[in-house]
């Protein structure tokens, strides 16, 4: 009788156990993180990639990292263009590159997600607060292929499929009208670097690279020559003779007063006499889009950059 | 004659160098092109404006930084007869740069008056550098001391740089590149009201170079030789210091060229006598031009920064330099 009795109470004691199924993956930092199948208290440490998109899946994010903005108000990057969100929804965890784990531990999440690049040093610290998994969105993988990779960890799957299903359908709908001669038009994205007076090219530039490929624009070979595993790359103004796609893309920051126009007047100081020669520019086939829209490879982001397309036409 | 051969050898070595640097890119070029670039210029001609706006105004940058530094670092190791000083060495590099961050960061100065925070950081990193030197006079190797004070200075300052840098990184996004020392598409800009501070430098230098022979001698010696000691110190340390920041603020705190060229220079002419002037004038222009034709070549259309490559080649060779000495019984 005492024997049942004590097996009694030791299920009992088992049963928090049972409470909350869990499951194991192996993040992009290359860990085995064990944790809820279903959290309920998720902490974001990146705005504009692990924020964006736990946010857009409907995950139940609790608190985000966040920016300084000029006028001393915090933001979440991205996350504030694209849906509105901000620190009257939802937490703020920490600062942008300065991790305030008291902070993130007083959240008491039940899971952290972050980013490989600004906090892998960090990881052991924030794992003893809650798991966490490490994204990493530059590992040279297809975004779409991170991102679904994603929505699996958070459980969030079929939500990711039926975004993609409404996104697919638009590409759809909207592929075949960009032509130029008959053929999928070319182009390249690009930033003038006005530190170093060098040209930075994009391999992939978020949404905005993956919603030009997914419509059927071919890139300009120099995007193959920044290095496997990296989005972008300085280059030396000299190849601006290599700029010879139909389009260029570029991305400015309206609260610092940048406009296409601005972008290119950089450029004249980088390269003077572009204009001269490069086809985009002597086409007027130069855009420029909000870079906190575009930058994350969500679905809004991709919407966005399909209503900007829109416009050119 | 003898002198002039080896001035002349030095010269066409340069010359040779910035050839290379006018030739070689990441956009192929021949000599047709790049003469008609100087003497037929076309606007419209984008090979053209890549010679004259982007290869030339960079190749005058690191013929002016590398002349600077070398010369700033032949003065220093001259007067101190200390081998290890440089201004990097001693803090002079990280305290300049120290104070021009902090002016950005306070929003204090801008553009070429930039110079000012950074002769102060200068000077105030060096101060500090002797003060902390004399702390430790008894404790080893004056010389050895005096390095590693500049040493734990130069840390400080650096630390410090990097203190205000997090404060408000994003402001700082613009100034990497120069704060790790490297020379930029526009650095030309920066260079334009620096040169004429670099130019009377040199030549105040020329004309000093007899009395700082003499106080190679000792102080006593050069005084009883009608050397005013203390003037001809403190009048070299300021051409040296005022070198060596006009360099930083141009390209950022660039390692190793004030510590290196004057030591290859002293091998071949020793370092007494205009003629080791003159040669650390051309050897350091010829170090930071060859160092940047690097940068721009080994990963073009990638451009490499500068700093970095004359981190590790200026480091190899002082290992060299320390190996050898080391070899023949001596010290470097």
């Amino acid at each position: 009788m005492k024997s049942t009795l004590l097996a009694g109470l030791a299920a009992l004691c088992a049963m928090p156990a049972y409470a909350q199924e869990m499951r194991t993956i192996t993040d992009h930092s290359g860990y085995e993180v064990t944790y809820p199948v279903a959290p309920q208290r998720i902490v974001s440490l990146h705005d504009w990639t692990t924020t964006v998109m736990a946010h857009e899946l409907g995950a139940n994010l609790i608190g985000s990292s966040g920016r300084l903005d000029n006028d001393g108000n915090y933001f979440i990057r991205s996350a504030r263009e694209l849906y509105g969100l901000g620190f009257d929804q939802i937490e703020l965890a920490s600062v942008h590159g300065d991790l305030d784990m008291e902070r993130i531990a007083t959240l008491k999440p039940d899971l952290i997600i972050t980013n490989v690049g600004d906090t892998l040093e960090y990881r052991d610290q924030l794992a003893q607060i809650a798991p966490t998994i490490m994204f990493e969105p530059m590992n040279g993988r297809p975004p779409m292929e991170n991102y679904a990779e994603f929505a699996d960890w958070l459980g969030e799957g079929d939500r990711f499929n039926e975004l993609k299903a409404a996104y697919d359908a638009r590409i759809a709908e909207t592929k075949g009208r960009f032509t130029i001669d008959g053929r999928a038009p070319s182009y390249i994205a690009i930033m003038p670097n006005m530190e170093s007076g060098e040209i930075r090219v994009f391999r992939n530039y978020g949404a905005q690279s993956t919603v030009l490929e997914d419509l059927g624009f071919t890139h300009g070979a120099i995007m193959d020559e920044v290095p496997e595993g990296r989005q972008d790359a300085n280059f030396s103004p000299e190849i601006v003779g290599r700029l010879d796609t139909d389009y260029i893309f570029m991305t400015h920051i309206t609260d610092r007063g940048e406009t296409r126009e601005s972008l290119m007047a950089q450029l004249d100081e980088i390269a003077p006499g572009y204009r001269d020669f490069v086809p985009a520019a002597q086409a007027d086939r130069f855009v420029s889009m909000s870079r906190f829209h575009v930058y994350p490879t969500t679905f809004a982001a991709m919407n966005y950059v399909l209503e900007q397309l829109d416009t050119l036409q | 004659m003898m002198r002039v051969v080896v001035l002349c050898g030095a010269a066409a070595v340069l010359a040779a160098l910035c050839a290379l640097h006018l030739w070689l890119g990441a956009a192929a070029m021949d000599f047709s092109t790049i003469a008609d670039a100087f003497f037929a210029y076309d606007p419209k001609n984008y090979s053209h404006v890549v010679v004259i706006k982007q290869r030339l105004t960079r190749l005058v940058v690191a013929l002016y930084a590398g002349g600077a530094l070398a010369v700033s670092g032949y003065l220093l190791q001259k007067i101190m007869q200390n081998g290890l000083v440089s201004p990097s060495t001693l803090g002079i590099s990280a305290g300049a740069t120290n104070f021009v961050v902090l002016s950005v960061y306070l929003g204090w100065l801008g553009g070429a008056w930039q110079f000012l925070p950074a002769l102060l950081g200068g000077v105030a990193a060096l101060a500090m550098t002797f003060g902390l030197s004399n702390l430790l006079r008894g404790q080893g190797d004056r010389r050895l001391t005096l390095v590693l004070a500049g040493a734990m200075i130069g840390t400080l300052f650096s630390s410090l740089t990097t203190f205000v840098v997090s404060l408000d990184a994003d402001r700082f996004t613009t100034l990497i590149g120069w704060l790790i020392g490297n020379i930029g598409n526009f650095d030309y800009v920066a260079l334009i009201p620096m040169a004429p501070l670099g130019v009377v430098a040199i030549v105040a230098a020329a004309f000093a170079a007899r009395a700082v022979d003499v106080l190679m001698l000792g102080d006593d010696q050069a005084a009883v030789m009608g050397v005013n000691v203390r003037a001809v110190y403190a009048v070299t340390l300021l051409i040296a210091i005022v070198l060596a920041v006009s360099a930083v603020t141009v390209v950022g705190p660039i390692g190793f060229v004030g510590l290196v060229v004057p030591h290859i220079v002293r091998i071949f002419v020793g370092d007494t006598g205009r003629l080791a002037l003159w040669l650390n004038l051309i050897g350091g222009a010829a170090v930071l031009t060859a160092a940047d034709i690097l940068a721009r070549v080994a990963l073009a259309p990638r451009v490499m920064n500068v700093g970095t490559i004359m981190g590790l080649a200026g480091g190899t060779i002082f290992l060299v330099l320390v190996l050898a000495a080391a070899r023949r019984g001596g010290r470097i």
